[in-house]
């Protein structure tokens, strides 16, 4: 009895342990498969050619594989969106942690979740709609699509996880420094800026680096917004297209190589998001050493 | 005490004074001003983007084009008879009006027409016809076969027996429509309406529409052609035209009258004329000439005319849109298919992804001490969290769709968004587990429950809220999901009808709808839906967590 009862016990253990483990799998699959399926354009294509040429003509004579324009893409709209979105974000996040009351902390806890919550294709039709007028009108630019209306929308995107990030590391310091600064005469403003952001550094950019990530990986938002152009972004006027887009746009037609090189076009957004989420990691055991 | 209220007690007992303090003092003062600003700003933001999309979403608000102007009649008079002629429809048709052009369409189209082409219901036009009048029905098929044959009329109509009998069929058959004499309009039963004809354009010479320096009379607003018929625009460049002198041309002094004897002067020219012939030369051969004429004299004396703009606005996301079955990639009809379509997927994915999510959790929080499984597992669940949801699609394309074989279609796609969630679940119910206290298992234990009933019987009731916060943010993810389904799921709009069928959900059908501009207006509606859908999950979750606030306090 008593043994057929740990026999259960041990199986449902691994029947728990097969679960957790299916995350890893799946993440092993992701890896094997994009990669299988990615490399083989190597074989037509030379590694240096396929990442630094900017030209781009898969169905061309001979076709040409370059997609420097696109990572350069992904980087312009990633950055213009952290521009915007981190000092924002920050703000928000010493407002909450630092001087809202705790009803209005709460408010604001809502208003950062509902932002997360609302899908990227909404970001994507409200950019479309409401924010390339603006830019075409102030900036005059032809058509209001390009780097600039995605990287506001990638902004709006990323200010939830920055805001609540930075939120939780301020409210990690430790209430004996605010305590001392203070103490020492320092006025609150002072606190904030000397003491408590660098104290809670790593964790602010673990939340910086996590905005980044979304934002790299951001497909629907940017391709309502950005134009989907097949040339190197120029200035934050120009038309673009990201890694992302190159993916959704082209799978609908590509055959053979092309087809593979959107594969190909996977494994460096992949390689981008894996750099990301190493320093995302080791950003917040830094951040969890300094706590302990 | 805590360290504000200390800064707050220092301040008041201070006197400040010194430039320095005041430096300081203004430094704080614009740096919070600066962080109270970009607080409201997100607020903003977010009102902003709820607000405009429920606006848009809820209510249309479009200019549309049209080669006749606002005028309606209800009853049309007829060339030979003294009887005027009104055309009905079933009370189910959205209807009210119709371009004249539009109702003979719905007569003799050779392909079936549908009154989706005018109010994007998808409901098929049935016409009907009574030949039985003598010369009124001669003259109402000569006003409906203008420029048309009648094979094709014959072929298309069903004929009745009588007007009693016209008005009884069109009320029993929806999307019919028929016409009846005037006289017998009175008193129509509440499943038959009139609907009314649109049938006066805006002719004007030919030198009215040409270019000159860039610019051209495309279009104009009812508006506009109102402030022309009163005799207000002296020349064309006013109303967007090119520079040229307005003249109006009237038929004879009676349908000028309602301009000559007004009150207000009348600035343009205007011209008066006192047969057809005379009426028609004058408008093409006088420079900036514009009339009010039928549309059918466009046609049958090779006239130009400006098209209006007619201001139409109405409520956009309806019970209709919501119940009614998409047709037409969406154009028509609604998307009830799509919203079961979405609930599917939601379902089948949370079945999925539920267990494994909550037994990887129960998991990483009731067996493992931390060690090296431990940080593998931890790994792979961030790293699952962090990849694109393009990638997801991508891997879903080859893997599920191609290498497993199950093809394009709800089964693929909901396997690829269950490893999607997969994290969200793992670590709200992680969090969840680990907020239950160590006292509640220990005491289990103690009572000589084991570890699987420990579980089972106390951590897992005690963290059920937590996980079921999990569940519905797994649920919101869901529903806003689009770039991993696009390759995984299709595009067909009709109802999923089992595991390898292709199908939409909302936020694909409105990506579908965008990237293939079919409607605004329909796509804001979608966006409507899917934006009260996350605010539904999001409450949810809030209210969830206050209820477990609550219980905890007591």
């Amino acid at each position: 009895m008593k043994s057929s009862k740990s026999f259960m016990e041990s199986t449902v253990e691994k029947v728990f342990l097969f679960s957790a483990l299916l995350s890893v799998i799946s993440v092993f699959f992701i890896t094997v498969f994009i990669f299988k399926e990615g490399l083989p354009l190597f074989k037509v294509v030379n590694p240096l050619e396929f990442l630094f040429s900017s030209k781009w003509s898969p169905t061309g004579e001979p076709p040409q594989f370059g997609i420097l324009p696109f990572m350069m893409g992904s980087i312009w709209v990633t950055v213009g969106a952290l521009i915007i979105s981190v000092p924002i974000a920050l703000a928000v996040g010493i407002f909450m942690a630092e001087m809202a009351n705790e009803k209005m902390a709460e408010l604001l806890r809502s208003v950062v979740a509902l932002l997360a919550g609302i899908p990227s294709v909404i970001y994507g039709l409200f950019g479309y709609i409401a924010i390339s007028p603006i830019v075409r009108r102030v900036f005059g630019s032809p058509s209001g699509l390009g780097v600039l209306t995605a990287s506001i929308v990638l902004a709006i995107m990323t200010l939830p996880i920055i805001i609540s990030i930075t939120e939780v590391s301020l409210r990690a310091v430790p209430h004996e420094l605010k305590e001392a600064s203070l103490a020492l005469g320092a006025t609150h403003w002072m606190t904030i800026y000397r003491v408590m952001i660098p104290s809670s550094r790593s964790g602010i950019l673990a939340g910086i680096v996590l905005g980044m990530g979304r934002a790299i990986g951001e497909t629907m938002a940017v391709l309502m917004v950005a134009g989907n152009a097949v040339t190197m972004p120029k200035g934050p006027l120009s038309l673009t297209r990201t890694l992302t887009m190159n993916i959704a746009t082209d799978m609908k037609y590509a055959a053979d190589d092309h087809s593979v090189s959107l594969f190909t076009t996977g494994i460096v957004l992949f390689i981008f998001i894996l750099g990301i989420n190493m320093l995302v990691q080791y950003l917040s055991k830094k951040a969890v050493n300094k706590e302990s | 005490m805590t360290g504000i209220d200390v800064l707050k007690n220092r301040r008041s007992n201070t006197v400040q004074s010194s430039p320095q303090s005041r430096k300081i003092n203004r430094q704080e003062i614009i740096a919070k001003g600066i962080i109270c600003f970009f607080t409201a700003f997100t607020i903003a933001i977010l009102v902003w983007i709820v607000g405009y999309l429920m606006v848009k979403g809820f209510r249309y608000n479009n200019d549309v084009s049209y080669d006749v102007t606002t005028q309606i009649e209800r009853e049309i008079p007829l060339d030979n008879t003294d009887e005027d002629v009104v055309f009905i429809i079933n009370s189910k048709v959205r209807s009210e009006d119709i371009p004249v052009a539009g109702l003979r369409k719905l007569y003799n189209k050779a392909r079936k027409e549908n009154w989706g082409f005018y109010n994007q219901q998808n409901l098929k036009v049935v016409p009907f016809a009574y030949e039985g009048a003598g010369s009124f029905s001669d003259d109402v098929m000569n006003f409906i076969l203008t420029g048309s044959d009648l094979e094709t009329y014959r072929k298309n109509v069903s004929q009745t027996s009588s007007w009693e009998d016209m008005i009884h069929r069109v009320g029993q058959t929806p999307g019919a429509l028929g016409f009846i004499p005037a006289s017998k309009a009175e008193g129509l039963p509440k499943s038959v309406k009139v609907l009314s004809v649109r049938r006066i354009s805006l002719i004007v010479s030919p030198s009215v529409l040409r270019i000159q320096d860039g610019r051209m009379m495309r279009e104009i607003s009812q508006a506009d052609a109102d402030k022309l018929f009163s005799g207000k625009v002296v020349n064309w460049k006013e109303i967007g035209g090119i520079d040229l002198p307005v003249t109006l041309v009237f038929w004879d002094s009676k349908d000028a009258s309602s301009i000559i004897n007004r009150d207000e002067p009348v600035l343009a020219k205007i011209q008066i004329v006192h047969s057809e012939e005379d009426f028609y030369s004058s408008i093409v051969n006088t420079n900036g000439a514009v009339a009010l004429g039928h549309y059918s004299s466009i046609e049958s004396e090779g006239l130009s005319f400006i098209p209006v703009l007619r201001h139409e606005t109405g409520w956009n996301l309806t019970w209709h849109f919501i119940f009614e079955s998409p047709a037409r990639s969406g154009q028509w009809g609604g998307v009830s298919y799509i919203i079961l379509n979405t609930f599917f997927l939601i379902l089948f994915t949370i079945i999925f992804s539920t267990p494994v999510g909550i037994m990887a959790a129960i998991y990483l929080v009731e067996y493992t001490n931390q060690g090296r499984l431990m940080r593998i597992l931890r790994m792979g669940t961030e790293t699952l969290a962090g990849i694109p949801s393009i990638v997801f699609g991508l891997f879903g394309f080859i893997f599920f769709v191609q290498i497993c074989g199950l093809g394009i279609g709800f089964i693929s796609s909901t396997l690829t968004i269950t490893l999607m969630v997969l994290p969200t679940i793992i670590r709200s119910s992680e969090e969840a587990l680990k907020s239950v206290p160590q006292s509640f298992r220990e005491g289990s234990l103690a009572l000589g429950a084991s570890k699987l009933q420990t579980i089972i019987k106390v951590v897992l009731p005690a963290a059920s809220p937590g996980i079921l916060t999990g569940i519905i943010l797994a649920i919101g993810r869901t529903v806003g999901e689009t770039a991993v389904l696009i390759y995984t799921l299709g595009s067909n709009y009709d109802l999923v009808t089992g595991p390898s069928s292709s199908a939409r959900v909302l936020s694909l059908h409105l990506y579908m709808l965008f990237s293939e501009a079919l409607s605004f207006d329909r796509t804001f509606a979608t966006g409507a839906i899917l934006v009260i859908l996350v605010l539904i999950t999001n409450l949810s979750t809030t209210w969830i967590v206050k209820g477990v606030n609550k219980n905890a306090s007591v």
